[in-house]
């Protein structure tokens, strides 16, 4: 804001402020139901539907489905869900620093899964379409959110 | 706000993100080292079990000479934290000491007590006992220490096990699936039901049941029976 006093209104920029942090809470939400779908099944209380791509239950069993114990799927519904919270801030609060820690954690999720889709390819050797799903839903929740994040910065 | 305090502002902004991706990166970088060295042990745990038990004469879910003096058996729930302790207390010193030195045979008994995955992971050692391979792959599975059904022995971790340990996934699973693995389990159980086994872990020295009440209690009694046995 100029210091002149006099402030301009700038309906375009609010316009699209107001809107990604609601659509990247959209994809957080899918994002959180896949995974939790993913960990559900894992502790064995749900079935995988894997359809016809892939073999998602390979995947989601394989010793790469756990760090240290603790389900990959679960790391990812808890992101998912931090990531709702912090984009429900962003978006009732636009600018606040919580944004930038939820732009690090998404871009690590989309790090990770970028390796596991990885491993899904050249270590497994099957493919896991929920996963895949969740690859690209983080992977878009970064860039967007890393767009937005250097557009106000610039 | 003044034009320098904005462009304060601005670096500032540009800074931060710098950090997020460096704290991203780093993040990712522990999440996969901590992956790596977790499958790391797990690997390690089957070759080290393949190489331990191959000094061993086995049979099932026996182990040691058949012409050995005592013959000592536990009725075990893969989720039992007690049986967890008991391979650490007792087991370990028993192969080491007693089996290794032919005076004792071993037997692992089922008696899935705790849920559904008690069952199941039973069912997957006997699946490992068909394969020629129930020694290693119990170890994995105590290694795990799972207890309260909560997916460690799920059907399709059971399945991954055996195929870290090479065997065939598709017959394991087979197995795993069919009537017969359950049966045997059954059969176990009923066994251990008729013997009077009320939990576990509980060890039979000659068909005897111990009451114990400390894991030093057992090698008590297996000297007991050595010497009655040596008379």
């Amino acid at each position: 804001m100029s210091s002149t006093g006099r402030s301009q209104p700038q309906p375009a920029k609010a316009a699209v402020r107001a809107r990604w942090p609601l659509g990247l809470l959209g994809l957080s939400l899918i994002g959180a139901g896949i995974s939790a779908y993913l960990w559900r099944a894992k502790a064995g209380e749900m079935s995988l539907i894997c359809g016809p791509v892939g073999d998602c239950v390979t995947v989601n069993a394989s010793a790469y489905s756990e760090v240290l114990g603790v389900p990959v799927a679960l790391l990812g519904t808890l992101m998912y869900t931090s990531l709702a919270a912090v984009l429900l801030v962003e978006w009732r609060r636009p600018g606040t620093p919580l944004s930038t820690v939820g732009f690090s954690l998404a871009l690590a999720g989309a790090l990770f899964s970028l390796y596991l889709t990885g491993l899904e390819a050249f270590v497994i050797g099957a493919y896991c379409i929920w996963c895949l799903t969740s690859w690209v839903l983080i992977t878009v929740i970064a860039l967007v959110w890393g767009r937005a994040l250097r557009r106000s910065a610039a | 706000m003044s034009s320098k305090s904005k462009k304060k502002s601005k670096s500032g902004k540009s800074g931060s993100l710098q950090w997020a991706v460096g704290v991203a990166v780093v993040l990712v970088a522990l999440l996969i080292g901590a992956q790596w060295w977790a499958n790391r042990q797990d690997n390690e745990t089957i070759t080290r079990a393949a190489a331990y038990y191959e000094q061993f004469p086995t049979q099932g879910t026996r182990i040691g000479s058949p012409n050995a003096p005592v013959h000592v058996e536990e009725y075990f729930d893969f989720q039992c934290p007690h049986c967890h302790t008991a391979k650490d207390q007792v087991v370990k010193r028993l192969l080491d000491e007693y089996v290794a030195e032919g005076k004792v045979q071993f037997t692992y008994r089922f008696f899935p007590i705790l849920g559904p995955e008690s069952v199941l992971a039973a069912q997957a050692a006997y699946c490992a006992m068909e394969m020629n391979a129930f020694w290693p792959y119990q170890e994995l599975l105590m290694s795990k220490k799972g207890t309260g059904n909560r997916g460690t022995y799920s059907r399709d971790n059971l399945i991954d096990y055996a195929r870290q340990m090479g065997l065939d996934g598709t017959a394991f699973r087979d197995c795993l699936d069919g009537e017969r693995s359950l049966q045997h389990v059954r059969q176990a159980y009923d066994q251990g039901v008729r013997m009077g086994i009320l939990g576990t872990p509980t060890f039979v020295v000659n068909g005897q049941v111990v009451n114990m009440t400390s894991w030093e209690d057992i090698f008590g009694v297996i000297d007991r029976a050595l010497a009655a046995a040596a008379r």
